[in-house]
């Protein structure tokens, strides 16, 4: 008989360990995400059938529901295109002023990164009433363009609360590449924007994508917001997340199944983006650690 | 035939008192090889990024064929650099890496393909074209540095401490790279470097600097044989000069461990300068203390006794370390075979027709001037 010795014994409990944490946080995170599955493939109206896989399974019935009887395609478009526009704009911000405050040096420079800080401790729903208030007195709800102006004035506030920590994020992965490579292109006879172009925008683009998934997300599950500022909309001209709030908002004609099938389609999105931008995402989350 | 000038050229940067770069001045000629020498922190660097134009020049004017370039950008000035980073573009492959200045210039593409080829098969990073930079060694990285300079035909090429990440055995058969490749172009080299002998082995010219000043500018022959001071003196050399202070009084040098007898030609340019009986400092290479009864015998009033502190064994030759006042420590270069160890008491002569001497108060070489007429 082979004898074990003592190290193997502490490295086979060791990694027995961390396969335990592993396996329980996954359970954890998967099994809520199964039920809600399971939810939306069932045919009766139940949250919690006796079976952990319900008994009457039906691949369409919920998602027919959701298309004829509710404005869920309405409240798709709408979201998504929050997400959309605000990503871009918000990137764009990013990009750039993190760009200026990693690589000139002005007066300015110290104070506007200390605001940025700043501003960015007060929690966005702090300033809701504000917001509405804003909104009214700009008279975005009397006119005739009042769903478009709405949605606009939201894709503002998004770009910019997402844009104040994201910027400072930016700057310090600016400042990650070595300033040597601004100066060599500066000698090959690169431009400022050349400089930017061709030198660090492909060098920071992990982050890019990092910060780009992280607006995206935002809008998607945010239900305060929407909910003080799309109030006096009609329902059709709502979002994602607060649409399907209605649908189990009233316990009493609460459509579980239905808000579930719903949470389902809504989460395509983000998890193709993930998919597609995974190794950027990695690479820029684990930035810092080794330079290579 | 360009000629660069940098004329009362300073640097100040702000929020500070000092000037990091004070009143710099040099002519340099095409074809020439300069190198800016010094320790950490003296301007060396600062000045070569003013010529590149990384840096504002603060006063003075820096010339290139007579044209004023201060406020020039760094595309115009004409111009190639080579890091001691590198500075390579990692996710540019090798091949963009070496073309992007000419990509920048709007040459033809397969121009730039040709000429890419050329240089990398110069360097010798041909094999390594379509690889990103991150895949090469130092010394591979050093190469396309050095190729990505040598694409363009610039009037200047800039070199900052170019192989200081490179092994000892690299840095050898690179030095000797640059100096073949610098001869091929004919273009005005400016090399900044902290390591001396790189400086002797390279240039044409040296210019070494400490604390923003240019101390002496001359051939490596010119800074080793004819130090202007006490720092050029023992700046430069390995093992440096050994230098002690002590008196002179009618002929004799005296100090805290021996007193020597100097040679007629110094005394006359001490007596001529007034410095009998007065406190001057004398320096002395390691090479030129020697060992032995023969050196006894040329050289017996400049005999002088010592014990050994310390001995390194560098196989041709043998590093013998004393302490004649303690705290000043001398080093000696004997033959190798000698039979010495630590603590021996021995006796050493100092050769008395190479000893440098030096003012006590100002550091400045007391024999500067008469050697330079000697020269002429």
């Amino acid at each position: 008989m082979k004898k074990i010795s003592k190290f193997q014994v502490i490295k086979f409990l060791g990694i027995s360990f961390n396969y335990f944490i592993l396996i329980f946080m996954s359970i954890i995170i998967l099994f809520p995400l199964f039920i809600t599955l399971m939810s939306a493939f069932n045919q009766k109206n139940s949250l919690f059938s006796i079976t952990l896989i319900p008994e009457k399974i039906s691949l369409t019935q919920n998602f027919i529901h959701l298309s004829t009887r509710t404005s869920y395609w309405h409240w798709y478009l709408n979201t998504f295109t929050i997400s959309i526009a605000s990503t871009l704009g918000a990137l764009m911000i990013i990009i750039i002023s993190g760009f200026i405050y990693s690589r000139y040096r002005f007066k300015a420079r110290k104070p506007a990164l200390i605001t940025l800080l700043v501003v960015q401790i007060i929690p966005p729903s702090s300033t809701l009433i504000a917001l509405y208030a804003i909104a009214n007195s700009l008279g975005i709800y009397q006119s005739a363009y009042s769903v478009p102006l709405t949605y606009l004035f939201m894709i503002f506030v998004y770009i910019t609360t997402g844009s104040t920590i994201n910027t400072i994020i930016m700057k310090s992965y600016f400042d990650s590449v070595p300033r040597d490579l601004d100066e060599s292109a500066k000698i090959d006879g690169a431009s400022h924007f050349q400089i930017f172009k061709d030198i660090l925008l492909p060098l920071v683009t992990p982050m890019i994508v990092v910060l780009g998934v992280f607006t995206f997300l935002i809008p998607i599950g945010d239900v305060i917001m929407p909910r003080f500022l799309l109030a006096s909309l009609h329902s059709k001209d709502t979002t994602l997340a607060l649409g399907l709030n209605t649908l189990i908002s009233d316990f009493k004609n609460s459509n579980p199944n239905i808000f579930a099938a719903g949470a389902i389609l809504a989460a395509v999105p983000p998890v193709v983006i993930f998919f597609i931008f995974q190794k950027y995402i990695v690479s820029g989350l684990t930035a810092g650690g080794v330079k290579g | 035939m360009s000629i660069i000038e940098l004329k009362h050229v300073k640097k100040k940067y702000a929020h500070t008192e000092k000037y990091a770069v004070k009143d710099f001045n040099l002519t340099i000629h095409s074809g020439e090889f300069i190198v800016f020498v010094g320790p950490s922190g003296c301007g060396k660097s600062t000045t070569l990024r003013m010529i590149a134009g990384l840096e504002d020049i603060s006063e003075g004017d820096f010339l290139i064929d007579g044209i004023r370039v201060n406020d020039m950008s760094s595309k115009d000035r004409d111009i190639a650099m080579v890091f001691q980073s590198y500075a390579l573009y990692p996710h540019m492959s090798v091949r963009d890496n070496i073309g992007y200045g000419l990509k920048l210039r709007r040459f033809d593409k397969n121009d730039i393909k040709e000429r890419v080829n050329a240089i990398a098969e110069v360097v010798g990073i041909s094999e390594y074209l379509e690889k990103k930079p991150k895949a090469l060694s130092g010394g591979q990285q050093q190469r396309v540095a050095l190729g990505r300079a040598m694409i363009r035909t610039p009037k200047i090429y800039l070199m900052d401490e170019p192989l200081s990440n490179l092994d000892a055995k690299l840095r050898t058969s690179t030095r000797a790279e640059i100096a073949r490749m610098h001869r091929a172009k004919g273009a005005v080299t400016i090399y900044v470097t902290h390591d001396q002998v790189e400086a002797m082995t390279m240039a044409d010219r040296i210019v070494l600097m400490s604390m923003g000043e240019i101390q002496q500018i001359g051939s490596p022959r010119d800074l080793y044989e004819n130090p202007k001071n006490m720092f050029v003196a023992t700046f430069m050399g390995m093992p440096p000069m050994s230098t002690i202070q002590g008196s002179y009084k009618d002929g004799y040098f005296t100090c805290v461990g021996f007193t020597i007898k100097l040679s007629p030609f110094d005394r006359q340019i001490l007596d001529g300068s007034g410095y009998n009986h007065s406190n001057i400092i004398i320096g002395i290479r390691a090479n030129h203390i020697k060992m032995g009864t023969t050196y006894e015998h040329h050289f017996p009033e400049t005999v002088i006794t010592i014990t050994v502190m310390n001995i390194e064994y560098l196989g041709d030759s043998k590093n013998i370390f004393f302490e004649p006042e303690p705290g000043v420590v001398f080093v000696a270069t004997i033959e190798p075979h000698a039979e010495i160890s630590i603590d021996d008491t021995i006796q050493l002569v100092i050769d008395p027709n190479n000893i440098h001497l030096f003012d006590a108060k100002t550091k400045d070489s007391i024999k500067y001037h008469t050697k330079k007429l000697g020269h002429s």
